[in-house]
């Protein structure tokens, strides 16, 4: 299957590359959308090959990726429109589809959806109980019960809040 | 690519990798990262990091939404209230109500979030408002500049002697790691006074003298940090207000004319810029009734639009403050110590203002 980025005929005569993901689905990119990845740039300087084969990012979450790199590569759209595509783009995500995308763009090497990923992160963990990060994040508590009272005690303020959510 | 996403890293107990986690609580309240050094000790290793404080700082400073300030309200049976306000476009929010640190003091100036408090001059408290930690810096004793390198607080020499009567406006003004007031500088041969920009570096505890905009000769003019570059302010023309700003970076001292604000007739020392909307200036205007109005000014469009009724009003003073996760107890390395001694410096500016240093 060959998905093509939503571009008008103009770009479409532009040079473009295929990126497979790891599920084996492959999608066509403009090369101006592509080296937006400073990953993708290295790869294309590298090797005349127009397909790229990138074995740890699932479909739905490249598919996100390059329709984030498409419109930051269109040319015709202001530096507002795009900043208001980034909040679009990031909100109602599930924190789980957010963790993917910041790998993503880790992977990828893209650096300011890296921080629009990790922006909104930062946001849903806000006023969250230790206990929802450790399971999202997959952390064992390796604090004794009386070593964890301690780093409580030390700043109690900060939990002293009825606003704390655990979902 | 080699790697595998979702697999566990070497690097991280979690399911993402330490950069990334760093990169996700750099962008955290300061609450939120004190609660959550609970997760785990590595957290805890990360969040207490001094160098994790400065980038988080950093990250503070240069978020747009991030309009912090400290506001000092009237005084009710000699106990201080502050309230920590975010000014986010136009609106207030109140984040937090506070108690004094310490009974009776007084705010005088902030630097990275730290607040230096007073009571009659006579001690001198450091207060954090986002970690709620203090302090106390200073007795009346201790007169020179104190700097605390070599994990030790050392006494320094003061600028010059031909500078007198250092900032009689404000306190000093901290941008990158320098700070810079404004201070009266007397010539002998001259018999006369001129008003010199000094600042302090702390990379090598020297004072310098920063060269003024081209043509900028006369002495009211006045210094503000907005959107993280120092700016200069002065009245040109009957009712203009021009504004200037000096290029980022202690060692780039050249400066742009940035605007021009039509229009403004009271005072220039009742005129405060306090932070940008856009290419907004939102700017604090103190009458001489004492009271405070808040407008939106758009110099392009040279129109002043007032903001709508504000909680703010009984407030006295304003301080810009940032989210900032320096502990003073944790302060040790040596570098890490210059915004506590930055801070020292203002105080040797308030207290200069008051005739009571050297």
């Amino acid at each position: 299957m060959v998905t093509t980025d939503e571009k008008g005929p103009l770009t479409a005569k532009k040079k473009s590359v295929i990126i497979r993901s790891c599920d084996g689905d492959e999608f066509l990119v403009s090369e101006s959308a592509a080296v937006l990845s400073t990953s993708l740039k290295k790869i294309l300087e590298e090797k005349e090959d127009r397909l790229i084969h990138l074995s740890d990012i699932d479909n739905k979450t490249l598919a996100m990726v390059i329709a984030y790199l498409s419109t930051h590569a269109d040319d015709g759209l202001s530096d507002d429109l795009k900043r208001s595509f980034d909040q679009e783009f990031v909100s109602g995500k599930e924190f789980d589809v957010l963790k993917y995308l910041v790998l993503a763009t880790d992977t990828l090497q893209v650096t300011c959806l890296c921080y629009t990923v990790a922006k909104k992160m930062a946001d849903i963990m806000k006023n969250k109980l230790v206990e929802w990060v450790r399971r999202e994040f997959d952390i064992q508590n390796d604090y004794t019960p009386e070593a964890e009272a301690e780093i409580r005690r030390l700043d109690a303020w900060a939990w002293d809040d009825r606003q704390l959510e655990d979902d | 690519m080699e790697k595998s996403a979702m697999a566990p890293k070497e690097d991280t107990e979690s399911n993402l990798p330490y950069d990334i986690i760093r990169i996700i609580l750099l962008r955290l309240s300061v609450k939120d990262l004190l609660r959550f050094k609970s997760v785990s000790k590595s957290w805890n290793t990360m969040i207490s990091d001094l160098w994790f404080a400065r980038m988080h700082l950093h990250e503070s400073k240069h978020s747009d939404s991030h309009n912090l300030f400290l506001c000092e309200k009237s005084m009710e049976h000699g106990e201080n209230r502050f309230s920590l306000v975010s000014l986010d476009g136009l609106k207030f929010q109140i984040e937090a109500e506070l108690n004094s640190p310490v009974s009776g003091e007084r705010l005088l100036c902030s630097c990275d979030g730290v607040m230096l408090l007073t009571s009659s001059y006579r001690t001198y408290t450091l207060w954090n408002p986002s970690t709620r930690t203090k302090v106390v810096v200073a007795s009346r004793k201790c007169y020179t500049v104190c700097s605390c390198k070599n994990k030790s607080w050392t006494k320094r020499k003061q600028f010059s002697d031909s500078f007198v009567g250092r900032s009689p406006e404000s306190g000093g003004v901290a941008v990158d790691g320098a700070i810079y007031w404004g201070s009266n500088r007397y010539s002998r041969t001259t018999n006369s006074y001129s008003r010199e920009i000094i600042y302090f570096d702390a990379r090598d505890d020297n004072f310098r003298i920063l060269e003024r905009p081209k043509n900028v000769n006369d002495y009211s003019y006045y210094l503000v940090c907005l959107r993280g570059c120092l700016r200069l302010y002065r009245r040109i023309r009957p009712y203009d207000v021009q504004i200037w700003i000096k290029e980022k970076g202690r060692d780039n001292n050249s400066w742009k004319e940035l605007m021009i604000v039509e229009n403004v007739k009271m005072p220039l020392s009742l005129f405060k810029p306090l932070y940008f909307v856009e290419n907004k200036i939102v700017i604090r205007l103190d009458d001489r009734l004492y009271t405070t109005r808040f407008v939106v000014c758009n110099p392009c469009e040279k129109t002043f639009e007032e903001f709508e009724e504000s909680k703010l009003s009984l407030e006295i003073n304003l301080v810009p403050c940032q989210n900032s996760l320096f502990h003073f107890l944790a302060l040790a390395p040596a570098n890490t110590l210059a915004n506590i001694y930055l801070v020292m410096l203002e105080w040797l500016s308030v207290v200069g203002r008051y005739g009571q240093i050297l």
